[in-house]
């Protein structure tokens, strides 16, 4: 998916060789209209980045928070950069799951569950972030074939054999994204990109105190004019922290000793009650 | 202050404020409330699920220290409550299965705000209706009579005959443990104590003498509940026990100024008065059923346990 994700070295003697090629392309007078045609033979642009965080921390306290993405545009094209042409596009994927979406109808006047629908390998969290909107980036299907949008993620139903499972049901799919949208666990802000100098940026994508646990991927992207010119991946993590790790943990992994625990507490605390008021 | 289990971010005066109210109107009616926990934690938003397996767990506690005076008092009646635990036991294991069941189906929120709309509306009626027949009688100078002793049923006919000497009974095993397996069933559908369907069941249909019958209930309840809190919190993962210990503290505050508040009034008076609550909280599950849903989808994650 990166292009051009190579070793160091190589990278040296690009950007060197990118400076040389710069200068005489500084030197000759119709620089412009020779540089955006001959792009083949110029060095590619490439982006570096870095996260504000490794490790995000979630305690009873925990409201949520901002994440930074710092990055620059390596060998980018001057011409590009004067007419603002690049777009950056940052992404927060989080952990994937199996979602079933169930529809409510009403049944002897009552609503309930009737229709399901189950998507594989849908993100829990997604919030992405771009100096532009993203219909201004690249048309959808550049948008589409990235994933890149809350539109465009790639909602693929589930097969059970059961064909009520199987049919297409692009109502179900909107529903998927408006719930989290509503949550805020999707997010789209055209906003959230700014470039500081003239190649380098930083992106800001806001999480919410709901935001899943687990490994969640940045990828920032590079466009011009509409096409993907380069991107580049880096994760983070968010993990229970304090208290709620040892309970969480204790509750998923030593289920029976919690439960026991849960009923010593409670036994404990009829028995103070007990013991205090009938003194009285 | 966030809740681990019930993934949600809660206010903690209000949940301690929702344990001392239910707390006091158990207190002033001498029932265990967990009809009333339930309902309102759902209408807090707590995820339905969480909140039947969390008010198992409060109930646990508050029957606790009913039980301990009864205890004190020497009004259990210890063999008739072990033979209504051991149906209670095989009940809630039932209800373990058929909640896990149900909630794989995406149709647990439904059952249980059916159950409860049904036995909340039938339990609300008969208690209003009784309450004011009851009242008619004392207004038309009658006495009130709720103990019929020695009526005979057809519940006397039945074989396992077993001798309760608390009780001053000599009847069959079967309804005992008939009883004890619906009330385990409820328990861990509903999370409730269940004493609401044991009282009058043991007072009505066994004749039980109603002096032994709360103590007994409340003996039962303590170890149904606690047996259904290790189920759910092993199969389900469903027990917040940070929510349960604000409940518990609440409701076991609550009890004491509601049971001073409750020898103020009369018998016919707070009958009547608690059927009424009960009758408004059926409503109100049953307004929820009936008009439509805001959203009509949900979402439910289909592999847990991802980490």
């Amino acid at each position: 998916m990166a292009p051009g994700v190579g070793n160091h070295h190589a990278y040296v003697a690009m950007t060197v060789r990118s400076v040389m090629l710069l200068l005489v392309a500084c030197l000759s007078a119709s620089a412009a209209a020779a540089q955006t045609k001959s792009s083949t033979n110029a060095p590619r642009e490439e982006l570096q980045m870095g996260i504000s965080v490794d490790v995000v921390p979630v305690t009873s306290d925990f409201t949520g928070r901002q994440i930074a993405v710092f990055g620059t545009i390596e060998n980018p094209n001057r011409l590009a950069q004067t007419l603002n042409e690049y777009a950056v596009v940052v992404s927060i994927t989080g952990p994937v799951e199996d979602i079933v979406v169930r529809r409510k109808e009403r049944v002897l006047g009552i609503w309930m569950n009737r229709t399901a629908r189950v998507y594989r390998n849908v993100p829990t969290f997604y919030a992405v972030a771009s100096n532009r909107a993203l219909s201004a980036v690249a048309d959808n299907a550049v948008l589409r074939d990235n994933r890149i949008g809350v539109d465009h993620l790639s909602l693929s139903l589930f097969s059970r054999g059961d064909q009520t499972f199987i049919s297409p049901a692009p109502e179900f799919a909107n529903s998927l994204r408006r719930i989290r949208r509503d949550k805020s666990l999707f997010t789209e802000d055209p906003a959230g990109v700014v470039f500081l100098g003239s190649s380098l940026f930083r992106a800001t994508l806001a999480i919410p105190s709901s935001v899943p646990i687990g490994e969640h991927t940045v990828t920032a992207y590079l466009f011009r004019n509409g096409e993907l010119l380069a991107s580049r991946s880096d994760k983070f993590r968010v993990e229970r922290a304090g208290f709620e790790r040892y309970l969480f943990t204790l509750a998923h992994v030593y289920a029976f000793w919690y439960g026991l625990i849960a009923v010593g507490v409670a036994l404990a605390t009829g028995w103070l009650a007990s013991v205090i008021f009938a003194r009285k | 202050m966030y809740l681990p289990i019930a993934e949600l971010s809660v206010n903690i005066f209000l949940l301690f404020g929702m344990g001392v109210a239910v707390g006091f109107l158990s207190g002033m009616f001498g029932v265990g409330g967990g009809f009333l926990m339930t309902p309102l934690l759902i209408f807090y938003n707590v995820p339905p699920a969480v909140a039947v397996a969390t008010g198992t767990n409060q109930i646990v506690a508050s029957s606790v220290s009913g039980a301990l005076a009864h205890f004190r008092r020497g009004t259990i009646d210890i063999k008739l409550g072990t033979v209504l635990l051991v149906g209670g036991l095989l009940g809630s294991g039932v209800g373990v299965l058929a909640y896990t069941l149900l909630r794989k189906a995406g149709q647990l929120d439904l059952i249980i705000a059916i159950m409860y709309v049904v036995f909340l509306g039938s339990i609300g009626s008969l208690m209003v209706i009784e309450s004011l027949r009851a009242r008619k009688r004392v207004k038309a100078g009658g006495r009130v009579d709720l103990r019929r002793p020695g009526q005979h049923n057809w519940i006397h006919g039945l074989p396992f005959k077993m001798r309760f000497r608390k009780s001053k009974l000599y009847l069959s095993a079967i309804p005992v443990l008939g009883i004890g397996i619906m009330v385990g069933v409820l328990v861990s559908i509903m999370g409730v104590g269940g004493g609401f369907i044991m009282v009058p069941a043991l007072i009505y249909l066994l004749h039980v003498p109603t002096n032994v019958v709360i103590g007994t209930s409340l003996f039962q309840i303590i170890f149904v509940t606690a047996f259904t809190t290790v189920l759910q919190a092993s199969a389900n993962h469903t027990v917040d026990i940070v929510l349960a210990l604000i409940l518990m503290v609440g409701g076991v505050i609550g009890a004491q100024f509601g049971a001073a508040a409750g020898q103020r009034l009369r018998g016919d008076q707070l009958r009547a008065l608690l059927g009424l609550l009960v009758l408004s909280v059926c409503l109100r599950l049953a307004f929820d059923l009936i008009v439509t849903p805001p959203e009509l989808y949900s979402l439910a994650i289909l592999n847990a346990g991802a980490n």
